[in-house]
């Protein structure tokens, strides 16, 4: 793959005006889409189709890479001025991101959001070019096993980080998984928890429970006495991009590299990498973090570790779904679509028959990755604009964002109706010091977890030692349990100290 | 008495429905003259939504109105379903519709059953293949179909939920010969993609899903494809022999791509979409695009289409029964 | 609304005691030994153990049971919260008849009158906004927001 004469034709070919437009012109829609609070990535890519039809494979391609690159990063952008986070992944770090915001250095989380994501992305994108097809058979050997142990890997780490408490973090988790299995289930069809509702059936999208909980909530919170427990963002900070950016580099250089490295090799895993990626990354940060304790009140070094895995993985995504045709999640299926539609059949043939086509894909994540800087440059210096309008004019703005956002899901009121669901009950859980994060991961990860524990039982027969027979799932499985036992000891032995510490643990974390 | 009384209510909505589509045909002298939504109940990416983004363009050529393509998604395709069967009956609201709407009923699913439509026409249909891991002791389905014969439980088999067509195909197709589907094990997937992925990683042994979706995988020498679970060759791919000439069945389940819309459609909007949608499918552009994602052309006019899926209902009502999956 | 311990225990307790009992109404399908009720049987029986371990802490440590003081507030600020929430949920049943450019600015302009914005602000702004918003969704992305009054104005 690192053939460099495949590599040359490779950068010529992304280097046409036609394909650099056409990544220009993505990023440009992807941040746009991005920064508006419930549009989503997958959105902005499913809206594209109709127009690649008119174009040669790799600028379609390209269009496609750079908008959502760019819509997962600019998806951070709401996270970090008004707690409305843009994707599941950017949820785990929006309260460090938003306690930033508290403290006037919104610029500083901004700078490090977009920085860290280009990093990611750039070093990941390299990761690809010289070990993709390696990595995308490593990753053909995941069974459901594997993707079991992950899953619940993922979704312990986010109910330990979250919460001081273990148990309000597992309630939080818990509930999550509980709506997640609202809808007909996947493996027998049978509707649960549907109550006869067709809309029901197809089960609770995540988006509208996302903009409920963390935005509705927050405004609710806003009109109430507890509002003045919090400052409220300062206004008259001022914005400086990337500013001390490179002190944070130095300081945090493990950070960097292990959140990438971590992205490169969950991403690569289809169906589950995007949005586990930057979840574990967060806790992983914290685990091996020096001062832990500042996790929460706007402490840089979780935030570099997660948005770097974040981007990292959104490159290795496409590996499955390009050497093996198993696209992993929505935005690579509609790529594969595309590939099909264009006579380009996504397979091994194609790394050997027509090289330079998958070179100039991840070539093309590159240029994407490098035009972050520039363009969040100019996010950066607009986002001041959106933290001085009068609290009058953006809360009303935001509810008519989050009403339109949650009707465009699936085009209905259901969306919405989930919405303010959520947003009632995400109040409540937080004003009792619930956290909130877990809820979305068990809602996003709920169907992954259900879906491969139920095929794993079927495949052992429902001898529960299959889990541990295949190398991989075992080394996995044991890592959780030690997790949980570890969890289990430290809650009984450290009882008495617990009320007082974490009131003000939590403080900081709400805010 | 209660049901008296409903009846007399429906007998009165149902009058007022005729009079309604009668209006609603006299004020629609040129149909189509706004926008058109065609409703599609599986995601934007998937292979019914590239298909009917390519109709909908198509027939946005020829009637001269936008045909906006709208996904709604959700609970196995019967959300978007039941919208299509829920919307007006005015020619504004279509759909396309997968061999899933055949099958809620006999699941016992209410909302969406095949009498609730208006048929305008089919597009694609393509049979499910049976795939085994390239290095699996199977040369052909024959020996294959006996080891599951040997012991149903011991091969695990992939591609979709419980009740979903790629299970219905295995298990009566397996039924056939005479192997209790209860006893066959079937392995819950959502939908081919995490099958195919259990399958290259060595978890289950069969998958049965389009030879299209297989087909990176097969190039990939990780899988090979040994039979077309259906009564005739398939077009794209005539070297795949058939399961009814290789173990000498009756038992053609066809997945479908056709568009139809809400009961009661004004017989203008049918003429024009189906005379549309025919001239669609003999035009090589598009015959072109359905090949290059591995989906054949296979047009047929509103009654054989209706005559087709009424078919499929009942075949795979009794599958289910026998799978036990009926209600 | 604050809530204690030693009521969102038992609470959670409850609630997943009544998943389990919903989930095993599940009606069993022949030949499926792991099916549909195996995931939230497992849901119920988290929330009642965490719901236990609540209880206990709860017991422990005492305090107040439920309070809503965080709602003893200026009536200009009780009175938006009532406005977003009725609002939203009016829009529930507004939405499509009123169509999405008229709800809005009526479900905006009354929030931004109700947060203190000056009338002129509320006059140029909600309009403005909305308007935008709908051109760029319904234009720009094809999203189908209903037009409902204003179909064929706009």
């Amino acid at each position: 793959m690192m053939n460099p004469d495949v590599l040359s034709l490779a950068l010529v070919e992304v280097l046409q005006f036609k394909v650099l437009a056409a990544i220009v012109l993505g990023a440009a829609y992807g941040l746009f889409i991005g920064a508006l609070p419930g549009l989503t990535a997958t959105m902005a890519t499913a809206l594209l189709v109709p127009l690649t039809f008119y174009m040669d494979p790799l600028p379609a391609i390209a269009l496609i890479v750079s908008s959502t690159a760019m819509a997962i990063t600019a998806g951070d952008i709401p996270g970090v001025l008004l707690r409305i986070p843009g994707t599941p992944a950017s949820a785990a770090y929006t309260d460090e991101a938003y306690a930033m915001t508290r403290q006037g250095r919104a610029s500083e989380a901004l700078s490090l959001g977009f920085f860290f994501s280009a990093t990611g992305g750039l070093i990941g994108a390299l990761v690809l070019l010289v070990s993709g097809p390696l990595l995308a058979r490593v990753a053909l050997n995941f069974s459901s096993f594997e993707f079991f142990w992950l899953a619940c890997l993922g979704l312990l780490t986010c109910a330990l980080v979250s919460s001081p408490q273990p148990a309000k973090g597992g309630v939080s988790l818990v509930l999550g998984l509980l709506v997640s299995t609202v809808g007909l289930d996947v493996t027998t069809g049978q509707p649960r928890f549907t109550f006869g509702s067709v809309e029901l059936s197809g089960g609770v999208s995540f988006i509208p429970v996302m903009i409920g909980m963390f935005a509705m909530s927050e405004i609710l919170r806003g009109f109430s006495a507890s509002a003045f427990d919090l400052p409220a963002p300062p206004k008259g900070e001022v914005y400086r991009p990337y500013r001390g950016i490179f002190s944070l580099v130095a300081r945090y250089p493990m950070s960097l590299l292990r959140g990438t490295a971590l992205g490169s090799a969950i991403g690569a895993l289809p169906g589950v990498g995007g949005d586990l990626a930057a979840w574990i990354a967060y806790g992983m940060s914290r685990r091996f973090s020096r001062t832990p304790e500042k996790f929460g009140t706007g402490h840089p070094e979780g935030l570099i570790e997660a948005t770097s895995s974040n981007n990292a993985g959104l490159s290795s995504a496409w590996i499955p779904a390009l050497v093996f045709g198993i696209p992993g999640d929505a935005v690579t299926a509609i790529a594969v679509g595309v590939l099909f539609m264009k006579g380009v059949a996504p397979g091994p043939r194609l790394f050997v028959e027509n090289p330079v086509m998958p070179t100039a894909i991840i070539l093309s994540f590159f240029v994407a990755n490098l035009l972050l800087f520039p363009l969040g440059y100019f996010a950066i210096k607009a986002a001041r604009r959106v933290l001085s309008v009068p609290r009058s004019v953006i809360v009303p703005m935001i509810l008519i964002c989050c009403f339109v956002g949650s009707y465009a899901v699936n085009n209905s009121l259901f969306g919405v109706g989930t919405m303010i669901v959520a947003g009632l009950v995400g109040y409540v859980m937080e004003r009792n010091q619930f956290p909130i994060a877990p809820v979305i991961l068990g809602l996003v990860l709920g169907p992954v977890l259900e879906r491969n524990f139920i095929m794993s039982m079927q495949i052992s027969h429902g001898n529960l030692l299959g889990f541990f027979e295949r190398p991989v799932a075992a080394a996995l499985g044991a890592l959780v349990c030690l997790i949980v036992l570890f969890t289990l000891l430290r809650a009984l032995r450290r009882k008495p100290a617990l009320p007082a510490g974490a009131s003000t643990i939590q403080k900081g974390s709400n805010g | 008495m209660t049901s008296r009384i409903s009846g007399l209510v429906g007998r009165v909505l149902g009058t007022a429905g005729v009079l309604l589509t009668l209006t609603a045909t006299t004020a629609l002298a040129e149909w189509p003259e706004k926008a058109v939504t065609i409703i599609v109940p599986w995601s934007a990416g998937g292979g019914t939504d590239a298909t009917a983004r390519a109709v909908a363009e198509g027939l946005e050529k020829r009637l001269g109105q936008p045909f906006n393509v709208v996904n709604r998604t959700g609970g196995g395709g019967l959300v978007g379903h039941s919208a299509i069967v829920q919307a007006k009956p005015d020619g504004y609201t279509l759909g396309v519709i997968t061999i899933e709407s055949a099958m809620y009923k006999s699941q016992g699913l209410a909302g969406v059953a095949p009498e609730d439509f208006t048929y305008l026409g089919r597009f694609n249909a393509d049979p499910i293949a049976v795939n085994v891991r390239a290095d699996a002791p199977y040369a052909d389905l024959n020996s294959l179909v006996e080891a599951v014969k040997a012991d149903p439980g011991a091969l695990a088999a992939s591609g979709a939920n419980r009740g979903g067509l790629s299970h219905l195909a295995w298990v009566g197709m397996l039924g056939k010969v005479g192997v209790d589907p209860l006893k066959a094990n079937w392995v819950a997937s959502d939908g081919s993609a995490p099958a195919l992925q259990q399958l290259a990683a060595g978890a289950v042994q069969v998958v049965s899903t389009s030879p299209a979706e297989a087909r990176a995988l097969v190039d990939a020498g990780e899988a090979k494809t040994l039979a077309l679970i259906s009564g005739e060759r398939s077009g794209l791919y005539p070297d795949l022999p058939t399961a009814d000439e290789a173990l000498n069945i009756s038992w053609s389940p066809l997945p479908f791509r056709g568009l139809a819309g809400p009961k009661d459609l004004p017989d203008e909007v049918v003429a024009k979409v189906g005379a549309a949608l025919k001239d669609l499918t003999e035009e090589p552009e598009f015959q072109k695009f359905m090949a290059s994602r591995g989906f054949s052309v296979a047009y047929q006019d509103a009654a054989a289409f209706q005559a087709t899926v009424e078919t499929a209902a009942a075949g795979l009502g009794e599958a289910m029964t026998a799978a036990g999956l009926a209600k | 609304m604050k809530l204690g311990d030693r009521i969102v225990g038992p609470g959670l307790i409850l609630l997943g005691a009544g998943v389990i009992l919903a989930a095993m109404r599940i009606p069993d399908v022949p030949g499926v030994r792991f099916g549909a009720d195996l995931m939230p049987v497992i849901c119920g029986g988290g929330l009642v153990l965490f719901g236990a371990a609540l209880t206990r802490s709860g017991l422990r440590e005492g305090g107040p049971w439920a309070s809503l003081d965080e709602w003893r507030v200026s009536p200009r600020n009780l009175a938006s919260a009532l406005w977003v929430l009725g609002g939203l949920c009016a829009g529930l049943f507004l939405f499509e008849p009123l169509g999405f450019p008229l709800f809005g600015i009526i479900f905006m302009s009354g929030l931004m009158l109700l947060m203190g914005a000056r009338p002129v602000t509320v006059a140029l702004v909600a309009p403005l906004f909305v308007l935008t918003l709908y051109l760029t969704f319904t234009r720009v992305m094809f999203v189908d927001l209903p037009a409902g009054v204003l179909e064929g104005a706009l």
